[in-house]
């Protein structure tokens, strides 16, 4: 309404030219049609697009015209009646009375875009806005299992199924949805890896790391006491293997981390890589000390080494990376 | 021994620090001498030029190539897939009369000619110029970073100019026998025109081409003329198989490319873009270079629209963001506009100046450099990125140390009479999206959810949708002035 009467308001003057005239008509008529869209007078929103569009076809606002014309005939089904409803229902609040509704009235549109795009729309509202991945997971199957549905909108239907079992707390469920679906390379199968990896990785990591270090540390507070031994310890060659370890966690986090306040992930880093390198070089002192054997001392190195790839494990799934790596894996060639 | 393991076991990443670390940005420079680049059939043949940087036919501006990349101009060699993809369009010139269009393709193609005209037909059966169909040459780009390896990319860029304004063109890019095929184009109405134009506004489609897709295909519903991007295209600027995703995102048989060779996409640099090569080389903004400006003069720019004002800011580095040369042409820039042609600023960078809940929160060194500007010159909406939610403020005049002040508004925080300006978050294209805080006291509205911003301005009158993905209505308000 405020645009259809700041076109009026600026409408002709005296000497204008008859292309200016026409053009002014164009835009009134286009205001006019975007009023008729808002109150759901999809037929004559469609005349006054026609109209708009014949006063000077070449001119920019005649494309806009013709995106809107092609837009109102792609959702004419059922002489716009299901078009209304759905739009009613996306104007309105959300709640589940609403969604309801709208959900037993899609069972009478005919098929066609309209009914895919009310189907995709309870999935989504039902997950985002109302917390219910159940009813979610019902709308997507639904749209999945249409007869018409487009291989776009399956996979629409597929991964939003995937999200709501996520959201359900079912990880395993969502992997296996997407690779039914053959649908491996979308991000919602980086995700639910990431989610299923972290239901038994992340605490195996974790006890990993929590029992080498207590280990070295009992063992080095044993054999390898002393500052003398503790200044070993931290041989500059060690501290610059320290370094060069969180080197790229740091960069990554300074360069590229902005999912959420990068100074805990950055202690969290520090603190992991940073304790694993200290505890390890203790143990090699305490194993050095003791006069271990080659052998040992490789074992010792193997349980070293296990314990940084879980603290680097662990780096990368806190500050989001795994997810992304899983995804980029997926998309190489 | 001990050593050598904890080596090992941390040498992926610290490969992937070394990448991230070192990759080159793209500087002013010349490039590579070559053949012609030349507008013909529209009056304006050009001499040959003797290199770059050069002026295309017709156009006032000049245009550069980064540095680092081998560049050339257009010749008859195709290669072994010549096809045309990424094919995308922006404005480097005047938007009534110009646009440039930048596209992909295998490497050993070096032809990288626009067909172009007003009838669809003529241009779809051309393969040279003639009748109503005229012809445009430009420059190739082949680049590559340390994260590609050895694998390189070759881009094209096109500049047109002398166009009419308000008019829509039909043009095809690549060269004879590998034509892209036909979209079109509508210029910009005159600077000061009170035609109604619609631009959408986007954000941070990161990690997420589908989604990003998604959201695009909800933009080009709407019928827009051009787009804001605020920055994080990718997740890491120097990876171009993120851009290759970013370009030719696609979803429910809807593909970005229809929508980016059919509307302008003007970009700003983010801190995931870096500045990189890939994003200088990729994208064509205008290039008015100033004092200690990189990206060939993209790194910031501005643009009139009809009777709007954009001007689009780098706030990636901090040093760069509140450094003198950006803050000097900022007050230039906004000093030399004339309010009674282009009476609408918008103002667009990445990280939010104000912003509550997510990661980030408000960037207060960078609102202190840049608010006491933006209210000298009265700028009307600043679009950011950065924290992925979707975020308006209420009007925002003056401050107090550090802090805004909140202007008068009436209903819904709206303006009255220029009292204020909105500071709008809008991001999370494709990104994770982050909690909202709506706590703050500068916050109107705000709601964690992937989102878009449709603007409609009919001369003095200006209509704002924000909306979500699913196409309902987010926030909204008109404001007449």
């Amino acid at each position: 309404m405020v645009l259809a009467l700041a076109t009026l308001a600026s409408g002709p003057g005296a000497g204008t030219s008859a292309a200016g005239d026409r053009a002014e008509e164009q835009q009134v008529l286009l205001s006019r049609a975007a009023e008729a869209e808002l109150g759901h007078g999809w037929v004559a929103a469609g005349a006054l697009y026609r109209q708009a569009e014949a006063v000077l076809p070449e001119s920019r606002l005649a494309r806009r015209a013709r995106a809107r014309l092609e837009w109102l005939a792609a959702h004419a089904e059922g002489d716009f009646a299901p078009l209304t409803a759905l739009a009613s229902a996306m104007a309105a609040e959300p709640t589940h009375a609403v969604l309801a509704d709208l959900e037993r009235a899609v069972e009478g549109f005919p098929d066609g875009r309209v009914r895919r795009e009310a189907l995709a729309f309870l999935g989504d509202t039902y997950l985002r806005r109302l917390s219910d991945p159940v009813r979610a997971l019902a709308a997507y199957r639904r749209l999945a299992e249409l007869s018409d549905v487009t291989e776009g909108e399956r996979q629409l239907a597929v991964s939003g199924a995937a999200l709501a079992a996520l959201a359900l707390g079912e990880p395993a469920r969502s992997v296996a949805l997407l690779d039914e679906a053959g649908l491996t390379r979308r991000p919602e199968h980086a995700l639910a890896l990431a989610e299923r990896w972290a239901e038994v990785g992340a605490p195996f990591c974790y006890a990993l790391l929590g029992l080498f270090c207590a280990t070295t540390f009992v063992f080095a507070g044993r054999y390898a006491l002393g500052r003398a031994a503790l200044r070993r310890a931290f041989a500059p060659g060690r501290l610059a293997v320290a370094a060069y370890a969180l080197a790229a966690p740091v960069a990554l986090l300074l360069l590229y981390d902005d999912d959420s306040g990068y100074e805990w992930r950055l202690a969290l880093v520090l603190g992991a890589a940073g304790l694993v390198v200290a505890t390890s070089a203790l143990g090699a002192e305490g194993a050095l000390r003791r006069g271990w054997s080659a052998r040992r001392r490789a074992v010792l190195g193997a349980a070293s080494s296990l314990a940084v790839c879980a603290a680097a494990l662990l780096a990368v799934h806190h500050t989001g990376w795994l997810f992304r790596l899983i995804k980029a894996a997926g998309e190489r060639p | 021994m001990n050593r050598i393991m904890t080596l090992v076991g941390v040498a992926g990443l610290g490969l992937v620090a070394v990448a991230v670390g070192c990759e080159t940005t793209g500087l002013v420079g010349g490039g590579a001498g070559g053949a012609l680049a030349a507008s013909e059939g529209a009056g304006c043949l050009d001499a040959p030029p003797a290199g770059l940087p050069y002026q295309p036919g017709c156009c006032d501006h000049t245009v550069y190539v980064p540095d680092g990349v081998e560049a050339g101009f257009s010749s008859a060699v195709l290669g072994a897939n010549p096809i045309p993809d990424h094919v995308h369009a922006s404005w480097a010139g005047p938007t009534p009369s110009s646009f440039a269009v930048n596209w992909r393709t295998d490497n050993g193609t070096l032809a990288t000619e626009l067909l172009y005209g007003t009838s669809e037909a003529d241009v779809q059966a051309a393969s040279a110029p003639g009748g109503t169909v005229k012809r445009v040459t430009g420059h190739h780009m082949l680049y590559g970073s340390l994260l590609d390896g050895a694998q390189r990319t070759r881009v094209h860029e096109v500049h047109v100019c002398g166009l009419d304004a308000s008019k829509v063109y039909y043009y095809k890019v690549g060269g004879p026998g590998a034509w892209s095929p036909v979209y079109d184009f509508a210029t910009g109405p005159a600077i000061g025109a009170t035609e109604s134009f619609k631009f959408a506004v986007t954000g941070d489609s990161r990690d997420d081409p589908t989604t990003w897709a998604e959201v695009q295909q909800a933009v080009a519903a709407q019928a827009i003329d051009f787009q804001l991007f605020s920055g994080d295209a990718v997740v890491i600027g120097q990876n171009q198989a993120e851009w290759n995703g970013f370009f030719a995102a696609s979803s429910g048989g809807f593909s970005t490319e229809g929508l980016f060779a059919t509307s302008a996409f003007m970009v700003v640099n983010g801190n995931h873009d870096a500045l990189s090569v890939n994003y200088v080389a990729q994208f064509a903004m205008p290039q008015d270079v100033s004092p200690g400006e990189l990206a060939q003069g993209e790194e910031w720019y501005s643009f009139d629209y009809g009777n709007a004002h954009f001007v689009a800011l780098n706030d990636t580095p901090a040093a760069t963001a509140t450094g003198q040369p950006q803050v000097d042409w900022l007050r230039a820039d906004l000093a030399a506009v004339d309010r009674q042609k282009t009476p609408w600023i918008f103002a667009m960078h990445h990280r939010p100046t104000y912003s509550c809940g997510g990661s980030h929160g408000s960037d207060v060194a960078l609102r202190s450099v840049y608010q006491p500007i933006f209210d000298q010159y009265r700028v009307d909406v600043v679009f950011s990125g950065h924290d992925h939610f979707y975020e308006r403020s209420v009007p925002i005049r003056g401050m107090q140390g550090t802090e805004g002040q909140i202007a008068a508004s009436g209903p819904n925080a709206v303006p009255v009479s220029e009292s204020g300006t909105l500071y709008v978050v809008a991001a999370g294209a494709g990104a994770p999206l982050y909690g909202v805080d709506t706590s703050c006291y500068f916050v109107h509205t705000g709601e964690s959810e992937r989102n878009f911003v449709i603007v409609t301005v009919q001369d003095r009158t200006l209509q704002y949708r924000a909306l979500r993905l699913n196409g309902t209505l987010l926030d909204q308000f008109d404001y007449t002035k």
